[in-house]
């Protein structure tokens, strides 16, 4: 915390404010562990002293090592206790992946409706030595969407069914592969692929993309048009 | 895969729509939260504050968690209407049902389809249920029905009042209502409302009930989710974002309700900086913010970009009519969008709709977006155009101004109304002073059209019958004084009678003036319209008028032919959005606005400059008849008389007023004991400068 008037009380033989002695200790002692750090600067800084203009700078340019860092100016004694509140809040705790080290992991989506028909796919794909995930589909919106979320930022590739659901919920999905890249996924997909199923219907027939392959079966579950996404996965 | 590309992930001003879900961050929860409500009552009021992102969040956030299958219990096959009530609510509603495929197994034509709708949904309040049993619904479909912007309906409604069709509002809520509570149709209600709306939901029976046990009030974002606004977006298209500028914008975010919309907007163009400034090598920088005027000016410096980008002085004042088309100041100083058709907008704006949509398409550039539809959507006239969101009117400072110079102008006209009204009852006489030159003044600033008035009311030819009357009286009550004020020394003195005789003569005089100025501003008119070339002819016959009589037709003309020939004339730039502009009774000088404290005068006949009067913001101005005098209410608190040939004071009179005018006396008065002849504000001090 830094108030708005005076650079601070320096002790002797030091250079620097106690202010400035407690900012640097503090950045030292979270740039290697995930404690998060918050800078709160009186609003209306009135002081003009150089040596607290640039410790203010400093601040604001400080690099995010470690765990986050949060410089707060401009804004009330509130604002601080508010994100000093979040900040302790425990993570969210994700269910998290128990996959064996090594396996690929494959999100299959698909509709609830679908849920059956999907099995086969999965049997498959599971004797490929993948780990399969499908989406909830049960439990609140939260549960469901982080869920989703969190394995589309884990997985190794994706596979979504396009059977009984409507274009919406299969544009909703492709959007959803693009979004987890803000919420920090980084790298690509190793494969990404939609399957059309049954029932036929105008849309999917004249659907077209190139955000994914298309894989068009015919009637019935034909493992070898999914050798080349098994292929993918399996890879380095 | 690589679904990372270049285009700027920021929407500006307008809402996220539903195909930019993946765009939209940090607000989760909150769509979450709306999945877990709907669920729960099936009718659901998203209410927040203008800036809130009530669209965006129920678009990019509520919609597409239903399709993704996050409502478990309903699964993930919707049908979705969108509509907004605007002036005919049940028809929307109609035509929206129509789009998502309502009837399509009737395989009727649309408009055959939209009847059949529109029909079911006026027949009773279970309109909305009859026509989702019509619709056939497969087992496991949900019809949802999204009305954006709800408080449309209000007006709508005030509106409908006027027209004797009252119980079309009360109707369209009555269907949402009973839809919601029917609970063998899996109909779901989900709107959308400004908070400052909340208290006129008690206008309908059953909807402040219905929004009491199911609204959702947007909270505002934590410091995590804006930053997740900020950087989720910039991660999905593969650009980056320095830290330190990230702590700048949310610190710089503080308590202003447009907080979501003004960061939209400067993170578009720091985005689309960034782009042209090698995004390869560097992060989006303070720098590339600072470029665009930072969080504060971004917005009214991209306005003024946009205005300054129009080409001529015409496509201009359509700009300045098309926005004050589109805005409102509502009750309790609320800004209000005023979404209003091409072609109505065309009409009141005096614009052929080329003219118009190249205006409008100057403000709906990609990379703008203060206009909607959108880029690329193609207009025609009946296509209804909107500002994107209410906060382009709080912080670009020059459409504020015009809001609020339309505000004035509406309070004018409906005053007007009124007056006419009362009169016609019989309850009330003509105007006088000062009214009346308020009034004149607005009519000869504004040029008001019958168009234009529609917005208002429909009585307007009333009101200008009203106040062309109301001025015929007042010259006539002028003539009759000044016919007693003669006729009293008449008969005390056999040279009264003479006198009598010089005043009829002058009488007949200035009436025989008057009507030859007529005449000649009708020429000018007839000139100027049809024979655009001798414009020069126009301008000489319009000063020739004003020369004889300062009667208002000629005033009109000549301002438009000034307009015209401006460049020929006279080149005058000046810094003020709204420059004022007046021309002396005898066309020699022309008056206009340069700075917030300063104007300029302008010899009309050479263009040359003859410099400036420093005077500072007015509103009631006036010029001696012989022109040599200009004088003005200054900051609303003195009365300062020019001299125009030597641009220096001759008067000040510190004082309140509605009017000026200067007397037949005040000619060349230029004492401040004389100020009385200009005074009409507060009786104590008239009597104080009467005596003096």
């Amino acid at each position: 915390m830094i108030g708005r008037l005076h650079y601070g009380f320096v002790p002797e033989g030091e250079e620097r404010s106690i202010v400035e002695l407690q900012s640097d200790e503090a950045i030292y002692q979270t740039s290697s562990s995930v404690a998060a750090r918050i800078f709160w600067l009186s609003p209306n800084v009135q002081s003009r002293d150089p040596r607290l203009s640039a410790l203010l700078e400093r601040l604001q340019k400080q690099s995010p090592q470690g765990g986050r860092v949060d410089v707060i100016t401009k804004q009330t004694i509130e604002a601080l206790k508010a994100l000093a509140l979040d900040r302790l809040k425990p993570a969210a705790e994700h269910a998290g992946s128990t996959t064996k080290a090594g396996a690929a992991r494959v999100y299959l989506m698909c509709d609830q409706l679908d849920r059956a028909t999907v099995a086969p796919i999965q049997d498959y794909l599971f004797d490929q030595s993948l780990e399969v995930r499908l989406p909830l589909f049960e439990g609140d919106a939260e549960e469901i969407r982080q869920e989703h979320y969190e394995t589309l930022k884990e997985c190794d590739g994706v596979l979504i069914f396009w059977g009984q659901a409507k274009e919406g919920w299969l544009r909703t999905m492709l959007r959803d592969l693009k979004k987890v890249f803000g919420l920090g996924r980084t790298g690509p997909y190793k494969a990404a692929s939609l399957y059309l199923a049954e029932p036929p219907d105008s849309n999917k027939e004249s659907f077209r993309t190139h955000e994914v392959s298309i894989v068009c079966p015919a009637r019935e579950f034909d493992p070898g048009l999914l050798r080349s996404f098994v292929d993918a996965l399996s890879g380095p | 895969m690589d679904t990372r590309v270049r285009a700027n992930p920021f929407p500006g001003l307008r809402p996220f729509m539903q195909e930019e879900a993946d765009l939209f961050f940090g607000r989760d929860k909150q769509s979450d939260e709306l999945v877990r409500r709907l669920a729960n009552s099936r009718f659901l009021a998203v209410v927040g504050t203008s800036g809130s992102g009530k669209s965006s969040l129920v678009r990019a956030g509520l919609l597409p968690a239903l399709e993704g299958g996050f409502m478990a219990e309903a699964g993930a096959h919707w049908r979705i209407a969108i509509l907004r009530p605007q002036d005919d609510p049940i028809g929307f509603l109609a035509r929206a049902a129509v789009e998502i495929g309502m009837l399509s197994h009737l395989e009727l034509a649309q408009a055959a389809a939209e009847d059949v709708v529109e029909t079911t949904l006026r027949r009773s309040s279970l309109g909305l249920v009859e026509a989702t049993r019509l619709a056939e619904l497969k087992p496991h479909e949900n019809l949802l029905i999204l009305v954006d912007q709800f408080e449309e309906l209000f007006r709508f409604a005030d509106l409908a009042a006027h027209r004797d069709a009252g119980s079309e509002a009360p109707a369209f809520v009555k269907l949402l209502l009973e839809a919601a509570r029917h609970k063998d149709v899996r109909v779901f209600i989900v709107i959308t409302m400004r908070s400052d709306f909340l208290g006129d939901c008690a206008r309908f029976r059953g909807l402040a009930e219905a929004i009491s046990d199911s609204q959702y009030l947007i909270p505002r974002l934590t410091r995590d989710e804006l930053q997740a606004a900020i950087t989720g977006p910039i991660g999905v298209r593969g650009g980056r974002i320095a830290p330190s500028l990230v702590q700048q914008l949310l610190n710089e975010i503080g308590d202003d309700t447009d907080q979501l919309p003004v960061l939209q907007h400067a993170l578009m163009r720091a985005w689309d900086h960034w782009q042209r400034n090698d995004p390869d090598r560097r992060p989006i920088r303070l720098s590339d913010l600072d470029a665009i005027g930072g969080m504060a000016e971004a917005l009214s410096r991209h306005g003024n970009e946009a205005f300054g980008a129009l080409a001529t002085e015409r496509e201009r004042k359509i700009a300045e009519r098309l926005f004050k088309c589109l805005t409102e100041r509502g009750p309790d100083n609320r800004e209000i969008r005023r979404p209003t058709s091409l072609s109505r907008i065309a009409a009141i704006a005096n614009a052929e709709p080329a003219d118009l949509i190249r205006v409008i398409d100057v403000f709906r550039a990609p990379g703008r977006s203060f206009l909607m539809p959108p880029a690329g959507v193609t207009l025609e006239g009946e296509s209804v155009i909107d500002i994107s969101h209410e906060s382009l009117i709080r912080q670009w400072a020059r459409l504020r101004a015009w809001v609020d110079e339309e505000n004035e102008s509406r309070a004018t006209y409906l005053r007007l109304v009124e007056a006419a009204r009362l009169r016609q009852a019989g309850k009330a006489g003509l105007w006088g002073e000062p009214d009346l030159t308020h009034a004149r003044q607005w009519q000869a600033r504004e040029a008001p059209s019958s168009a234009w008035a529609e917005r208002y009311g429909p009585q307007f030819s009333q009101a200008m019958k009203f106040l062309a009357d109301s001025q015929t009286a007042q010259r006539q009550a002028r003539w009759r004084r000044a016919g007693l004020w003669v006729a009293l020394p008449i008969g005390l003195a056999l040279v009264g009678l003479t006198g009598f005789a010089f005043v009829k003569a002058e009488e007949a005089k200035r009436l025989g003036q008057l009507a030859q100025a007529r005449h000649l501003a009708a020429q000018a008119e007839f000139v100027r319209l049809d024979a655009p070339a001798q414009i020069e002819r126009s301008a000489v016959l319009a000063m020739e008028s004003l020369r004889l009589s300062h009667v208002i037709e000629g005033d009109l003309v000549l301002r438009q032919v000034l307009l015209l020939l401006r460049p020929k004339v006279a080149s005058v730039s000046t810094a003020e959005p709204n420059g004022f502009l007046a021309v002396s009774p005898d066309g020699r000088y022309v008056i206009v606005r340069r700075r917030h404290d300063a104007v300029l005068v302008v010899d009309a006949e050479t263009g040359s400059e003859l410099g400036e009067m420093l005077l500072g913001p007015f509103k009631i101005w006036a010029f001696s008849a012989d022109s040599r005098r200009f004088a003005a209410h200054v900051d609303g608190e003195r009365i300062e008389v020019w001299d125009l040939a030597t641009r220096k004071v001759v008067d000040t009179l510190k004082a309140d007023t509605y009017g000026l005018e200067f007397s037949g006396m005040a000619r060349s008065c230029s004492s401040a004991a004389r100020m009385a002849a200009y005074h009409f504000g507060n009786p104590a001090r008239r009597k104080r400068n009467e005596s003096a």
